[in-house]
């Protein structure tokens, strides 16, 4: 499967800030239809047994306070924003951690 | 600086507005105030908000009661904003319409601290230039905010965990997510901050 995206600075934020994680998102949830979203969310067993327990959004299914949540954030979002989404995370980029209180080598003390 | 492009973005902004969302006691205030030493060093700062207080203890800050006090070039904190401005009060009253209508001509950054955006004006996040910056926010509290900022705030709940794992001789409450840089940044605390000023409205009337 290969994508064509054309961007812009915002679907850059956007894809940048989907880009959280270090294993793609699994694709039934990325291109599912939306109606079906609620249905795929039951299979946090398989992600499991395919290795993806470390996944924030498998963590995330397993607590169930948040299913409902996830849920309607991925069935609202239109088709070609979950398929920017996937490519994101093929893309793999993350989230910069930045340490602004400890003193930096270049710091006089 | 140089290293966080959230905070060189904020250091660059003439106008805008910063709102600081996260659930009680995480160290929105102390991080906003924090930011501001950080990124305004020399412009005066505002606490817009009609309750009385000794702002003695915040140095160099004033306190006035109406927009219209604060002059221009100048940073305005809003502390807990809904009791300024309530939840859906430009719906009944255009006072924060045209104060955020003119922020731009008045190069004035609005600094706001709130629970939820569920519970915040949405006009804050309507008018200019708008950065989120979130604390963690309980998974109770997530439950009730508003779907357009939920997914950030589960991004930042995450990320702030992973934060403090990596960086653990580090002050847990110094983490901030800012979802529009993709970025969780640790604060260094302004000197001067200390319990007085996190409990500041301990003795107001209502």
């Amino acid at each position: 499967m290969s994508f064509n995206v054309t961007t812009d600075p915002e679907t850059d934020r956007m894809l940048s800030l989907r880009a959280s994680s270090k294993v793609p998102l699994p694709r039934e949830i990325a291109l599912c239809d939306p109606r079906d979203a609620r249905e795929y969310f039951s299979w946090i067993a398989v992600y499991e047994a395919f290795g993806l327990a470390d996944h924030p959004l498998v963590q995330l299914l397993g607590k169930r306070r948040l299913d409902a949540a996830m849920a309607s954030a991925v069935s609202r979002a239109e088709h070609l924003d979950r398929v920017a989404h996937y490519g994101a995370w093929l893309g793999n980029e993350g989230v910069r951690i930045v340490d602004l209180v400890s003193p930096t080598q270049d710091d006089p003390e | 600086m140089g290293a966080s492009k959230a905070v060189d973005y904020i250091s660059r902004m003439e106008h805008g507005v910063i709102i600081a969302v996260g659930s009680g006691k995480q160290g929105k205030s102390c991080s906003l105030h924090s930011l501001i030493d950080l990124c305004w060093h020399t412009r005066p700062v505002y606490l817009l908000d009609p309750m009385e207080y000794d702002v003695s203890m915040f140095p160099g800050y004033r306190r006035v009661s109406d927009p219209n006090d604060i002059p221009v070039g100048s940073v305005a904190v809003i502390e807990d904003v809904n009791r300024v401005f309530h939840s859906r009060g430009s719906g009944k009253d255009a006072t924060l319409q045209r104060w955020l209508g003119i922020i731009s001509h008045k190069s004035t950054v609005v600094c706001i601290t709130t629970q939820s955006m569920a519970g915040t004006d949405i006009e804050f996040v309507r008018s200019q230039d708008a950065v989120v910056m979130c604390k963690r926010m309980h998974d109770e509290d997530l439950a009730f905010e508003r779907p357009e900022f939920r997914m950030n705030q589960v991004l930042a709940n995450i990320w702030i965990e992973e934060s403090i794992r990596q960086h653990p001789e580090l002050e847990p409450r110094s983490w901030c997510f800012f979802p529009r840089f993709n970025e969780s940044v640790a604060i260094p605390k302004v000197w001067w901050w200390s319990y007085r000023n996190s409990h500041m409205l301990r003795d107001v009337r209502l």
